[in-house]
């Protein structure tokens, strides 16, 4: 019989033992982001090729609006690999988000019948989003290449950026997600904010022609910080904002804390309210 | 002496209830105006909501390889105190001390997807359960061949039949290795051979000294499989012990709440509902109205009916009974018996059903009703009604009919002679 002790009682668990706990459980983490992936694109004709398609729609339809159209500056680089570039790492973090953000829900039936950690659904979430993600890379370098940038150095920021990135959407899916367990008006509130910030932050546009006064507001929003060097990471040419960055880094590291925090104090009551 | 390995102190869980329901959830909105009118109406008057106590001050202490059954009537608690052993929701206040590795398995295939194979679904379900993926390729053919799905596992598990999902789900859930295992109405899906597996598999884990815990409204499973039996009703813990005497005052006190008296208050029960049993009575030769019937005394079964129109006469009416006992099985069966003629029934009436010498040995029975009339099955409970017996002396002889047959075997009348016996 093995030595191990669990108590249940009406105080949660120590943070030091949930941390334990939830290493224990990383296959799980592993399966669920796999069952996420393989869900998705079961009984699609093209299969995982919808990860790269939609990217490469949303940039033909952006280049052709703002890179056509409105002739929106892009830095020097070409329109359509500044905006897939932005694309791709705005992909990661939205798709991060609003999956995670709905997970919970769409997990209630787990929830109600097995115990876990439950910070692994809101992971899994973002896992799967992650995955996507280096899919995408696999077009976006070889694109790079071909609209003439060279691979340097700056292609190291990449996994870090994308660290970052998954750091700070983790947070925000945290807070989403428990939200919506207890309130279900955040399912039709996550979609705007998406939406909204998605034009708040430099993907169809660049930095450049934010007014100079408001560049201290702008970089407020940490993606901003962070699309800006992932596009310099890809295509060498652009600028970027070092505090900007820096910014970002310590946003992610706060909004993550305070995911984990709010998650965890709501945690134990999941299946009573879900 | 060692500890015991599930230990449940002062254990209680409530709910907070608004108004009349309780609500699945809330909106944004809702609490946002519950606040302001809290606001305007001041902290001093607080909101109508209503303490339910789904569990209160539960205590019992489990040791190693014991099989414990959790039985009681629906909304008991049966399924909370489940939910909080497997820390699926924590409990208001008390404490629970658990040594050794939790399994718990509340329902069969939790995690399954169906657009996922069977393959896949193996591997998800284990690590939902709490497996590692290496146990889980370790025990994968074992798995495979329990389930015997071998052809179908790259088939997502949509196109399987519902037989053969059970059974995956089954088989992963059986090869997961707890030393505690938490079993909820496991039982109740799948067909007879399926139960029986499942039965098996229980009696396997307890044998090799891991404990087990579950919720059944089998009576026969429960009696059957489990060392002790807890008892619940309305949140509290009315019985904890050996499994015979636990059962006995569940079945009885079921019998007199919702029993006999309030046939009409059965909402379970098929046919056409004209004409219904209101009532039961069992007499004694003398015509007392008795609770729990002798074995080998005459005993009287009298049926009342009612109907919607008082005068309506239901014409050529077949009455039936029949008896079960313990582990489910039809012992008595008697529609043509009771009325070798066919009779006619109207409200109010009723019909006293005679048997000489009960045949039934000492124990716990239920008993199904069934009114047909012209060919018309008018009203059938099935199992509704649950009676004991207790030891008379059938054979007149002073013994008691042997322990381990009560409550399975039917008395009969017999002689033992050593000369040839006398043919008519």
């Amino acid at each position: 019989m093995s030595s191990k002790v669990t108590i249940i009682s009406p105080k949660g668990k120590s943070l030091i033992s949930s941390v334990r706990e939830f290493w224990e459980y990383n296959d799980l983490l592993y399966m669920l982001t796999l069952r996420h992936i393989s869900v998705r694109y079961k009984q699609t004709a093209i299969g995982v090729a919808w990860v790269l398609i939609q990217p490469l729609i949303s940039m033909t339809i952006f280049t052709i609006i703002f890179g056509n159209l409105v002739k929106i500056p892009s830095d020097g680089v070409p329109y359509p690999i500044f905006s897939y570039a932005a694309l791709v790492l705005w992909g990661l973090f939205s798709e991060s988000i609003s999956r995670s953000g709905s997970s919970l829900i769409n997990e209630a039936q787990l929830i109600t019948k097995v115990y876990f950690p439950r910070l692994i659904i809101p992971l899994a979430a973002v896992g799967s989003a992650w995955i996507d993600f280096v899919i995408s890379l696999f077009l976006l370098i070889p694109l790079a290449f071909i609209y003439g940038m060279r691979p340097t150095w700056q292609l190291l920021l990449i996994p870090f950026v994308m660290t970052i990135t998954m750091i700070l959407a983790s947070g925000i899916g945290m807070i989403l997600a428990a939200l919506n367990a207890r309130y279900r008006d955040f399912q039709y509130v996550i979609p705007f904010l998406i939406q909204v910030w998605l034009y708040a932050s430099p993907v169809v546009y660049s930095v450049q022609i934010v007014p100079k006064k408001l560049l201290f507001w702008y970089y407020l929003n940490p993606m901003s910080g962070l699309l800006d060097t992932f596009r310099f990471a890809v295509t060498g040419q652009t600028s970027f904002s070092l505090t900007g960055l820096g910014w970002s880094i310590c946003c992610s590291i706060v909004t993550f804390s305070l995911g984990i925090w709010i998650f965890r104090s709501v945690e134990r009551s999941f299946a009573d309210y879900i | 002496m060692t500890k015991p390995v599930i230990q449940v102190r002062d254990l209680s869980k409530s709910y907070q209830i608004r108004s009349t329901t309780k609500k699945r959830y809330h909106s944004l909105r809702d609490d946002l105006m519950d606040g302001i009118k809290g606001l305007l109406k001041g902290p001093w008057q607080s909101q109508q909501t209503e303490t339910f106590w789904a569990l209160k001050d539960i205590n019992f202490d489990v040791n190693q390889g014991d099989i414990v059954g959790i039985i009681g009537r629906n909304g008991a608690g049966k399924s909370t105190l489940l939910k909080i052993l497997s820390q699926i929701v924590p409990p208001t206040s008390g404490e629970i001390t658990i040594r050794g590795r939790i399994g718990s398995l509340l329902e069969v295939g939790t995690g399954f997807h169906p657009e996922l194979t069977g393959r896949e679904n193996i591997f998800m379900n284990g690590a939902v359960l709490g497996m590692k993926r290496l146990e889980i390729s370790r025990k994968f053919d074992e798995i495979v061949a329990f389930a015997e799905v071998e052809k179908f596992l790259d088939t997502p598990v949509k196109f399987y039949s519902s037989g053969m999902y059970v059974r995956l789900a089954f088989a992963v859930a059986a090869h997961l290795e707890p030393e505690i295992l938490i079993v909820d109405e496991v039982l109740a899906v799948g067909d007879a051979a399926f139960q029986k597996k499942c039965l098996g598999k229980m009696e396997d884990v307890s044998r090799e000294g891991r404990t087990v815990l579950f919720v059944s409204h089998n009576m026969a499973a429960i009696q059957n499989l489990c060392s002790r039996i807890v008892l619940l009703q309305h949140g509290k813990v009315r019985a904890f012990g050996n499994p015979s005497n636990t059962i006995q005052i569940y079945l009885s006190e079921g019998s007199s709440s919702e029993g006999w008296d309030e046939l009409l208050g059965v909402i379970q029960r098929s046919g056409e509902g004209k004409l219904k049993f209101s009532r039961m009575d069992f007499m004694d030769s003398l015509g007392n109205q008795i609770c729990s019937p002798l074995s080998g005394e005459k005993l009287i079964i009298r049926l009342h009916f009612s109907s919607f129109s008082e005068d309506t006469l239901y014409n050529n009416c077949r009455i039936g009974i029949g008896i079960t006992n313990v582990s489910g099985i039809n012992i008595v069966l008697s529609t043509e018996m009771i009325c070798s003629t066919e009779v006619n029934i109207r409200s109010r009436d009723f019909l006293d059903f005679c048997i000489d010498k009960l045949p039934l040995s000492q124990g716990t029975y239920s008993l199904t009703l069934f009114a047909e009339s012209n060919g018309l099955i008018q009203d059938w409970l099935v199992e509704k009604i649950h009676f004991s017996v207790d030891g008379g002396d059938f054979y007149g002889t002073g013994k008691p009919c042997p322990i381990g047959y009560q409550g399975k075997s039917v008395l009969i009348d017999f002689s033992v002679t050593k000369e040839s016996y006398q043919y008519a």
